[in-house]
Parts: C-alpha cells; sequence; structure tokens
C-alpha cells in the first residue's frame, strides 16, 4: 500500500468517526426485520406504528396529538418512524426538535432502499405519509393513511385499552 | 461500476465536505451533513445526443455525460459547494434542461435550517458543460419557508422557466388568522438571457399539493404546460394544468385527472406530461381511489381522461412517459419483495393499442425512472445503487 494511500485511509476514518460521534442518538434504525421484531417484541399487547416524512405537512401537525395519546394510553406503544433514511437525520431530528421535542424512541428507515422497507411493512403502502397501523392485541391490523380522524383514534386506543 | 479512482475522488468529496461544513456552522445549524451517493438523479439529451446527468455525490450536486446507451459516464464534477446541503430523494432531486445551443441549466433545492423550508437554486454552463456559473437563488422571496421541488425547461424561443412549490400564501393567510390554508402554491420565473438573470416571481395558483414533483412542457408557442397535484376543495388531490406564459400571465387551472383521492396525506410522487405529433396530452401520475391505488396513464381531454389505465400491478410506482409522432413510451419501476423491476410500454398509434416490456432489473435501492428521447429512439435512465447510472434502450 502506498503511503498515500494510508493517508486517505486515515481521513477516511477521521471523517467517518467525527460523523458517527455527532450522530443523532435518539433516532434508532427500521429495517425490513422490524415489523416482525415489534410484533415479536409486543406479543400479545396492541401497538401502534406511525409513519411519517420531513416532507409531510400533515404528519408535522399531529405529532402534538400522538404525544397527548402516548400519555393518555401509557400501555399502548405508539412507534414513530421517519420514511426517511438515517442518512437524513439532520432533517429529521430538526422536524423533531419543533414538533416533539424531548421524545426519546423515535425511529428512522435505516437505509434508502424505502421499497423493501415498506414492503416488509405492508406490500400493499405505497409510501404516502402519514401511514398509522393499528395492532389490536392479537395483532390483527387496521391500516389508515392521511391525517388522523382524532376521535376515531382516541375510541380505537380506549376500546384496546381496555 | 466505480473503480477505484472514483473511489478516491468521492473520498476526497466527502473529506472536502465534512471539513466546510464545520467551516461554515452557521449556515448548516452546526451539525455535518454526510451524504452519501444520493438515488435522487435526473438526466437529460443535448443536440449531439449527449446524456448528461445530474445526482448527488458526497453532499454535492455533480454532473456527468454519457455518449450513449452502453457507453461510460464521465467523472463527476461538482456544481454546488461542499457547505451547502441538498435535497436529492424521491421526488425532491436536482433536475436539468439542454437549450437549443447545448446550454446546460441545472436546479436543486437547498434546504434551510428550518423544518420544511428551501430555496430553489441554479447554475448554468454556456460552454458545452466546461464551466458553470456560481450557483444562485431563483426566487425574489427570501423568507424562510417552502420553496422547494423545482422543475426546469426551456421554451421553443430558448426562454428558461423555472418552476416551485411555494409556502409564501400559506403563511401570509395563516398570519391574517386563515389557519386553513390549503396545501401550497405553484410559483415560476422565466430568464430572457440564457440563465444570467431571471424575471419573477410569478404565482400560478393556489393550492397545490406540498410534495410532489411539478411536470413542465414546452408548447409551440413559446409558453410552458405545467401539470402539478392539485388540492381541490375540500381535499382531492387530483392534478391540475395551466399554462404559463413567460410574461408572467397564466391560464385559469383546470382539473385534469378525476380520481377524486380524498386525502390530507403527501403522496411524493408527482406527475409527467407530454404532447404526441397531434397535439394530444399523455400524462402518467399516482392516485388512489375506491377502484384502488396505483399508477395511471390516461390522455388529457376536456374534462375527463381517455383511455386511462392502470400501470402494472400493485407494486407499480415512479411512472415517466414521452412521446415522438405517433409514439408514446411509458416508464416505471415495480417492486416485488426481493428485485425491482423496470418496465414499459409502448405505442405506435397515439396510445390506442400497447406492448408491454421489461427493460432492467435492479437487487438494490433506486431512484426515479426516466425517459429521455434522444433522436429517434427512447432510453429510459435509471440510477440504481447495485449498478449506477444506468441507460436502457426502449425496443423500437
Amino acid at each position: 500500500m502506498k503511503p498515500s494511500r494510508v493517508l486517505w485511509w486515515t481521513l477516511i476514518g477521521l471523517v467517518l468517526s467525527s460523523t458517527l460521534a455527532q450522530a443523532e442518538p435518539r433516532l434508532a434504525p427500521f429495517d425490513a426485520g422490524s415489523p416482525a421484531a415489534l410484533r415479536q417484541a409486543h406479543a400479545g399487547r396492541p401497538f401502534v406504528l406511525v409513519f411519517w416524512s420531513v416532507h409531510c405537512a400533515p404528519c408535522f401537525a399531529e405529532m402534538a396529538q400522538w404525544r397527548a395519546y402516548r400519555k393518555q394510553f401509557p400501555g399502548i406503544p405508539i412507534i414513530q418512524i421517519a420514511t426517511e433514511s438515517l442518512d437524513e437525520s439532520m432533517a429529521i431530528v430538526g422536524v423533531l426538535d419543533r414538533y416533539d421535542a424531548g421524545t426519546s424512541g423515535h425511529l428512522a428507515f435505516a437505509d434508502d432502499y424505502a421499497e423493501k422497507i415498506r414492503h416488509a411493512v405492508d406490500p400493499a403502502w405505497r409510501g404516502e405519509t402519514p401511514r398509522v397501523y393499528f395492532y389490536d392485541r392479537e395483532h390483527q391490523r387496521i391500516a389508515r393513511s392521511g391525517a388522523m380522524d382524532v376521535e376515531w383514534t382516541r375510541r380505537w386506543l380506549e376500546r384496546v385499552a381496555k | 461500476m466505480v473503480g477505484r479512482r472514483g473511489f478516491v475522488a468521492t473520498a476526497l468529496l466527502i473529506a472536502a465536505g465534512a471539513a466546510s461544513a464545520q467551516d461554515h456552522t452557521a449556515h448548516v445549524g452546526g451539525k455535518p451533513h454526510p451524504q452519501r451517493f444520493a438515488l435522487g438523479s435526473s438526466a437529460a439529451v443535448d443536440a449531439t445526443g449527449t446524456i448528461w446527468a445530474v445526482h448527488v455525490d458526497a453532499g454535492r450536486v455533480v454532473i456527468r455525460r454519457a455518449s450513449g446507451v452502453g457507453q461510460p459516464w464521465s467523472m463527476p464534477v461538482a456544481l454546488s459547494e461542499a457547505d451547502e446541503r441538498i435535497e436529492a430523494d424521491g421526488d425532491a432531486r436536482p433536475k436539468i434542461a439542454i437549450g437549443a445551443s447545448n446550454e446546460l441549466y441545472v436546479t436543486w433545492t437547498h434546504p434551510l435550517a428550518k423544518p420544511y423550508t428551501g430555496e430553489i437554486r441554479f447554475t448554468r454552463s454556456i460552454d458545452g458543460g466546461k464551466t458553470f456559473s456560481a450557483p444562485v437563488t431563483v426566487h425574489r422571496d427570501r423568507q424562510q419557508i417552502t420553496h422547494r421541488f423545482d422543475a426546469v425547461a426551456v421554451s421553443q424561443r430558448g426562454q428558461v422557466f423555472v418552476a416551485w412549490i411555494d409556502r409564501r400564501d400559506a403563511v401570509l393567510a395563516k398570519e391574517q388568522g386563515e389557519p386553513d390554508y390549503r396545501g401550497a402554491a405553484l410559483y415560476y420565473a422565466v430568464s430572457d438571457d440564457r440563465g444570467a438573470s431571471f424575471r419573477g416571481d410569478f404565482k400560478v395558483g393556489d393550492h397545490s399539493c406540498e410534495c410532489c414533483r411539478i411536470a413542465l412542457r414546452p408548447r409551440g408557442d413559446g409558453s410552458m404546460d405545467a401539470m402539478w397535484r392539485h388540492v381541490f376543495e375540500p381535499n382531492v388531490r387530483d392534478h391540475a394544468l395551466a399554462v404559463l406564459a413567460p410574461d408572467g400571465t397564466v391560464t385559469e387551472l383546470r382539473r385534469v385527472t378525476f380520481d377524486d383521492w380524498r386525502i390530507d396525506a403527501c403522496p411524493h410522487h408527482g406527475p409527467s406530461v407530454v404532447a404526441d405529433g397531434a397535439g394530444t396530452l399523455h400524462a402518467v401520475w399516482f392516485a388512489q381511489s375506491s377502484d384502488g391505488a396505483g399508477a395511471f396513464y390516461g390522455r388529457l381531454g376536456d374534462g375527463k381522461v381517455d383511455g386511462q389505465r392502470q400501470l402494472g400491478g400493485v407494486a407499480a410506482e415512479h411512472p415517466d412517459l414521452t412521446a415522438a409522432g405517433d409514439r408514446v413510451v411509458v416508464v416505471w419501476k415495480e417492486f416485488d419483495g426481493t428485485i425491482t423491476r423496470l418496465h414499459a410500454m409502448t405505442s405506435s398509434d397515439r396510445g390506442a393499442t400497447w406492448a408491454d416490456h421489461q427493460l432492467a432489473s435492479s437487487g438494490d435501492a433506486s431512484g426515479h425512472p426516466q425517459l429521455l428521447r434522444v433522436g429517434n429512439s427512447f432510453v429510459v435512465f435509471w440510477n440504481t445503487r447495485a449498478e449506477g447510472l444506468t441507460l436502457s434502450a426502449v425496443p423500437p
């Protein structure tokens, strides 16, 4: 290996390590294995998957409502996932800082192979956001696209919380 | 394939980008913005048949060229500064249009610190790609709001049209106590001097959807057709079309698709529109209706769509199309859980009958396919993670 190449690898290493050091710890990856892993982790319990995007104004508008429902229904995990990849974490965290500051447990797509991740969630989902999956105790699920129907959502949460 | 030279060049760009980001922390909010080879890209063909592609590599907009299908791509030349963030996913991707004398016009969206905001940036080359101008912001309005989802096209008179999605009217409505303004608005600017300067900002109309690309099509008289996803009352996300004149006057918009997709959501899935030799408009778009979701083709009639048909199966997405004379070609991609296939359908009778083709496939992530006309043939440009920038000839 020529010295110049060693220099390059060192430089690349430095750049990568500084990037990782500054990466936002609040975002965990959501990949094609995550839907099955979440069902297993929440076996016998209801949960909600909320997919949103940094391009999606209706998504921002309802973050406060999800926050309120998380507080009101602590027994039902409400898991929010950005459909941008972790490469876009600066943009994602920018939105979260503004609309859901101080909340931990947010996820984002692990990479930009979005078709594959979406397919693992639901082959019928075409990528529009907000997209929400309501899993009951038996993990029978209801999928909804578009802005939240606040009343419908509250009734569903009350029903499965019993 | 990216060879060792390509890799070192990429490493150089990454290193340069990171160093600059730290030098200009005020501009980017104090955080670096690493961005690897992004999939959002566009291409256009010059008068000699050379194909020019723009995409984002290590955080910078770059341009490359290829002399045709099967030919190698040139090394990337950076057009944006290392400290400028670029949007390059999905419909938000750098765009390129080419003038009759091989002027290269490139636009992209630069996101600002506040979420959901951005500026439309522009650079040009008037020496066949040897040198490019310093990037400028196209619009006069400089509020920290949405100016995003740029589109660029050259009119039959050589004027450069840049259109974008703009939230100034939504912001104003909110300030005036009307928080329920639907969507955003569409604006454009025009250059009479090959991109040296722009006149604008001209408003096309209120209530566009906020996150889908805009389709522009040059008309014979020097004006431009614009087609976009609109938000009709109360929340119907079907498409509208208007004619943009170079002096800033705009025809009343007309509704051109009728799927009645009622939703408050972000489809991130914009249309394309072309005209055949007889002047009929052909379009592709994405919609969900009571009949199901999908990518659609149809001819835009007066208050109706003729020959509307769904493209491929339930997973078909991101269609594009082009036309020449009686020929019309449509392309889209479709993921089956493992592989993404590039499909095309061709018509030689202006859309009356169609033949199906499968052009290519990829086993990893990919961008949106784009149809190009090279002389009398059609070529699909497709950016893939595994194969890089690809060109596929459409069967005659």
